[in-house]
C-alpha cells in the first residue's frame, strides 16, 4: 500500500476522508507455513485479459485471470482517472506480482501457485454490493485448494 | 507492488508481506521500511517530452489540427519505447489512435451523433478511448529515460493538444443530458488534479 505523503495532495484528502468500518471481532485465521501454502492474487485494479470484458462504472463483476498468462497478455480497464497508470504501463507486476511468484515458488519460498487469479475494479461500489461476489470467489479458490491470497489495491 | 521493472524490490515487498502470514500477534499493521523503496521515488532525473511539440500558444485556436500533428510527431517515439518494452497495454477501445481521434471530434463537434455500438454505450466508447489517447501518449513519453509519471502527466495535461481535447470532451459530456455521459465527464475523463483545467476551456 502506497504511503499518502508519496501520493498527490487531492488524492491523499480523498482517501483520508474515506469511512473505514469498525469490526466487531478479529476474523484472522491461521494456516500453514509458507512453503506449504498455494497462493492468488485478487486485484482490485480492473485487469483482464485483453479479450474480455472491460469493466465500467459499478461492475461487481470479476474476470477471471489464468495463472499462465503471459503478463502483456493483461490490460487495465478501471472506471477511475485519479491514480497513475504509468508503473502499470511499465510492468504488470507492480499490480500483479505473478512474475515474483513464479520466482518464490521455484525457489520453494512458497508451496504453489493457483490455476487462477481474479480480478475485480475496486471503485464505485459499497462493501455490501461486492458481498455476493466475494463469496463466489471464496468458493471458486476453495475449489483450487488456495489458502493463501495477495490481495493487491491498485 | 515496489517499483516498475525493479524485481528485487518488488521480490523483498512480496516476501515482507506474505512473512506476515507467519505472525500471531493480529492484527499486524506493518511499514515496509527498506532503503531501495525510497532511492527509486526519489529520482530526480529531469524528464521532458521525446520530441519539441508546437507550444500550446500557436495551436490553442486550432486543437484538433495539432492534435493529428503531435500524433504524427510522437508515433515513431511509441514505437521505440514499446520495442524497447516488448509490452502495450493500448487498445481497450477497440479503435486505432487515429480514429480514436476522429471519434472524439466528432462528439466534441456534435453532441448528438448518432452512435450503435453492439455491446457498449456512446460513454463507455468514449471513456475507453480517451483512456487509450493517454496511453498512447504516456507510452510515446516513456521512452526519455528518466520517467517520472507526475511530470509527464503535467505536459500531458497542460502542454498537450490531446490533454486539452479531452479536457474539452469532459466539459461537453458533464452538461450532457444523458446520465452515464455526465458520470463519466465528472469523474471518469479527467484526473481530480486537474479538473481545474476544465474551467479554462470554458474562458
Amino acid at each position: 500500500m502506497v504511503r499518502l505523503k508519496d501520493i498527490p495532495a487531492l488524492d491523499a484528502k480523498h482517501l483520508r476522508e474515506k469511512e473505514c468500518p469498525v469490526f466487531d471481532n478479529e476474523p484472522f485465521i491461521f494456516g500453514p507455513a509458507l512453503e506449504d501454502r498455494r497462493v492468488a492474487i485478487i486485484t482490485t485494479a480492473g485487469l483482464h485479459r485483453r479479450e474480455d470484458k472491460n469493466f465500467f462504472l459499478q461492475d461487481t463483476g470479476y474476470r477471471v485471470i489464468p495463472g499462465d498468462i503471459d503478463l502483456n497478455d493483461i490490460v487495465m480497464t478501471h472506471t477511475s482517472v485519479n491514480y497513475d497508470r504509468t508503473g502499470f504501463q511499465q510492468d504488470t507486476n507492480v499490480v500483479f506480482p505473478l512474475d515474483r511468484l513464479r520466482e518464490l515458488e521455484n525457489r520453494g519460498k512458497i508451496g504453489s501457485i493457483a490455476r487462477f487469479h481474479y480480478s475485480l475494479m475496486g471503485a464505485g461500489w459499497l462493501p455490501h454490493e461486492i458481498k455476493p461476489t466475494c463469496h463466489e470467489l471464496a468458493g471458486l479458490l476453495r475449489e483450487d485448494n488456495v489458502n493463501a491470497v495477495l490481495l493487491v489495491p491498485v | 507492488m515496489g517499483a516498475p521493472d525493479s524485481p528485487g524490490l518488488q521480490r523483498r515487498v512480496l516476501e515482507a508481506g506474505l512473512g506476515l502470514l507467519a505472525r500471531s500477534d493480529v492484527p499486524v499493521l506493518e511499514n515496509f521500511s527498506d532503503q531501495d523503496y525510497r532511492t527509486v521515488n526519489e529520482k530526480t532525473d529531469c524528464w521532458s517530452c521525446p520530441v519539441n511539440l508546437p507550444p500550446r500558444t500557436c495551436w490553442i485556436k486550432y486543437p484538433s489540427e495539432a492534435l493529428a500533428r503531435e500524433i504524427s510527431l510522437l508515433a515513431p517515439c511509441r514505437v521505440s519505447n514499446n520495442a524497447k518494452t516488448g509490452r502495450t497495454v493500448f487498445g481497450v477501445s477497440g479503435l486505432d489512435v487515429h480514429e480514436i481521434v476522429t471519434f472524439i471530434n466528432s462528439f466534441i463537434a456534435d453532441q448528438s451523433i448518432a452512435f450503435s455500438g453492439k455491446d457498449e454505450s456512446l460513454a463507455q466508447k468514449l471513456k475507453f478511448a480517451a483512456d487509450d489517447l493517454k496511453v498512447w501518449y504516456y507510452e510515446a513519453a516513456s521512452l526519455q529515460p528518466g520517467t517520472i509519471s507526475e511530470e509527464i502527466s503535467e505536459w500531458f495535461w497542460c502542454e498537450t493538444a490531446a490533454g486539452e481535447t479531452l479536457l474539452q470532451l469532459a466539459s461537453l459530456m458533464k452538461i450532457s443530458n444523458e446520465k452515464q455521459l455526465t458520470i463519466i465527464g465528472n469523474k471518469g475523463i479527467v484526473p481530480r488534479d486537474f479538473q481545474h483545467l476544465i474551467a479554462r476551456i470554458k474562458d
